[in-house]
């Protein structure tokens, strides 16, 4: 029964979390008049879809996971609604909605839970305040090389979350996570959200697009270093669970 | 004239490429392993936790011996009046199938089906190609060959060997 229960909470929290990240990016694309072709909740065989007027949706058997596929997302395409057609700006917004959903809601559930926790909405206020300084200075020591990040993988993640008891516990973690997402998401390694700004922000300097040919060798060696870096993340995940 | 029908003109393998297998399947399946070896273990269920870790590496190493064979047994060679195409169109038999370029409807190329496939062949240069006939089904009378090297140059290839005899 435990191993269900903690199934759900993982799907749970990993869902709707990749929900509201693919949700953000979605909107905010549609509302640049981007034609976004697909909407997916989860990864793998489909099991269920519908066709919109210009998007289809789909519910795939994997839910850990998810994507939002737009016109001229990876390949040069002549349409004016296209995602590289778009303005930078437009662009930077759309990339950018997901990682700030994430930090926001996570935010937000923080603030919530430590309201109810001190019984006052200022008091929680006040709290959140102190985590997102302490968030922040430990953003500056980690780049600054002052201070040493504890990396923990989704082995340790999905071991946090099925050892959460009660409610309150969970929802905190789930709201720590968020935010870890959002920021993780920010980190400027190709492949990630954070990948994706510094080539945008690259091409407004030079006013020149960077070649679908680099940007499609950097995702893949992007991916390529964070396999890596999931690899020993999860042998030492695995390590720490033995001891 | 028919010694000049039986001189290949072109000829197409599937790659096996280690690299690509490994990485792609990673990228596929890791999320899905690694969140469930931690609930096992979170869960105190420490040997199904160490079975998943197999079973992970299980899955890539049969892949892989999959792969091999599959490369093996996969051609298609152009010819100056027709195609041919040996291997597995699906899962199980291995089929060999021929069509005259005036019987073929279509052929087109892709770069992956699946979201990590797609990433990881443009990345690599790899690409699927498939021949449509004008007669029967594809699944009965089709071809296809997946994972060819340097796709773009051999769809060119084979725009120049085909001509414009698939009328």
């Amino acid at each position: 029964m435990s191993f269900v229960i903690g199934a759900l909470k993982i799907i749970f929290l990993i869902g709707f979390l990749v929900f509201i990240h693919e949700g953000a990016h979605f909107l905010i694309a549609k509302k640049s008049g981007v034609k976004v072709l697909e909407f997916s909740l989860g990864f793998g065989k489909k099991i269920w879809s519908k066709k919109g007027e210009e998007t289809e949706y789909f519910i795939r058997m994997i839910p850990l996971g998810g994507y939002v596929r737009m016109l001229g997302e990876e390949e040069d395409v002549e349409d004016e609604r296209a995602f590289k057609n778009v303005s930078c700006w437009k662009r930077l917004a759309i990339v950018f909605a997901g990682p700030i959903i994430n930090i926001f809601f996570g935010l937000l559930l923080f603030w919530v839970l430590a309201s109810i926790y001190n019984k006052s909405p200022y008091a929680g206020l006040i709290v959140t305040k102190r985590y997102l300084v302490m968030l922040f200075q430990s953003i500056v020591g980690l780049v600054s090389g002052k201070a040493r990040a504890g990396v923990v993988g989704p082995v340790g993640i999905s071991s946090m979350i099925v050892n959460t008891s009660g409610w309150f516990d969970f929802f905190y973690l789930m709201a720590i996570i968020s935010v870890s997402l959002g920021i993780t998401n920010l980190l400027p390694i190709p492949g990630l959200d954070g990948g994706k700004i510094v080539l945008i922000i690259i091409e407004m300097i030079r006013r020149k697009k960077v070649s679908e040919d680099t940007e499609l060798k950097l995702t893949a060696l992007g991916m390529l270093l964070l396999l890596t870096i999931a690899v020993f993340v999860t042998m030492n995940d695995v390590g720490n669970l033995f001891k | 004239m028919k010694k000049e029908n039986e001189k290949e003109l072109l000829k197409l393998k599937r790659v096996f490429s280690p690299k690509y297998i490994l990485t792609e399947k990673l990228a596929e399946v890791y999320l899905f392993f690694a969140l469930l070896i931690g609930l096992c273990f979170a869960t105190k269920r420490i040997l199904y936790g160490i079975l998943m870790i197999l079973v992970l590496i299980l899955i890539i190493f049969f892949k892989l011996v999959f792969e091999k064979r599959k490369s093996n047994q996969t051609v298609m060679k152009f010819y100056e009046d027709r195609v041919e195409f040996k291997g597995k169109m699906f899962l199980f038999k291995t089929e060999e199938r021929s069509l005259k370029y005036e019987e073929i409807k279509d052929i087109t190329f892709t770069q992956g089906a699946t979201f990590f496939e797609k990433r990881f062949q443009k990345a690599f240069g790899y690409g699927n190609i498939y021949i449509y006939p004008k007669k029967g089904t594809y699944l009965t009378h089709g071809m296809q060959i997946e994972l060819v090297e340097d796709i773009f140059s051999k769809v060119e290839q084979i725009k120049n060997v085909i001509g414009d005899k698939m009328i």
